[in-house]
């Protein structure tokens, strides 16, 4: 069971207030399909004005769950440029789920942050490198590759 | 299939949730699951 263990449920209330829909019940149907909802388990990270910021399919134990979850939130303060916020959660995916999924994009995520906060700095790029580096074989690589970074 | 905590979740995605997370300045964080 994911949602039971200390480490998921204390990262969903740092940042959300959580809110579970049973999909077989006819009072939810309107809901679902404001949400275009398809497949369970179907996690969304909603903004307060209704839009969706974040959102997964499907069952991931709770260390993949707990990275996910941190990397979702993580995006969505940086989608309302909330930058010191969004920092902190990358850092915490990289710092304690280094191994996970999810760490690839926090680490991408990690240098857009700094770079939307400081149009000025280099870390879009020093993030990048550590990036080439630790995941190599990663999607995230992969969306970077496109720039050239310094050896 | 996971299990519905009674304390833990909300069941409504309704105004009130999305007024207390405005005030807490949080997300909501939707979790849709068939019971079965």
């Amino acid at each position: 069971m994911t949602y039971p263990q200390d480490l998921v449920k204390e990262t969903i209330t740092a940042h959300a207030i959580p809110v579970q829909i049973d999909n077989s019940k006819s009072e939810n149907y309107h809901v679902l399909h404001t949400i275009h909802h398809i497949w369970t388990p179907d996690i969304r990270i909603m903004h307060t004005d209704g839009y969706e910021l974040y959102r997964w399919d499907g069952f991931l134990p709770p260390f993949e769950y707990a990275a996910r979850l941190q990397c979702g939130f993580g995006l969505a303060y940086l989608r309302l440029k909330r930058f010191d916020e969004a920092e902190r959660c990358y850092l915490d995916v990289l710092h304690r789920f280094s191994t996970s999924y999810a760490a690839p994009e926090a680490q991408y995520y990690l240098g857009v942050t700094r770079y939307r906060r400081d149009p000025h700095s280099d870390e879009l790029l020093n993030q990048w490198a550590n990036l080439r580096s630790r995941y190599p074989t990663s999607e995230y690589r992969v969306k970077q590759s496109f720039k050239d970074l310094p050896e | 299939m996971q299990t519905q905590s009674k304390t833990f979740w909300e069941h409504d995605y309704d105004q009130a949730v999305l007024e207390r997370a405005k005030t807490e300045r949080k997300f909501v964080l939707l979790d849709v699951f068939n019971p079965g």
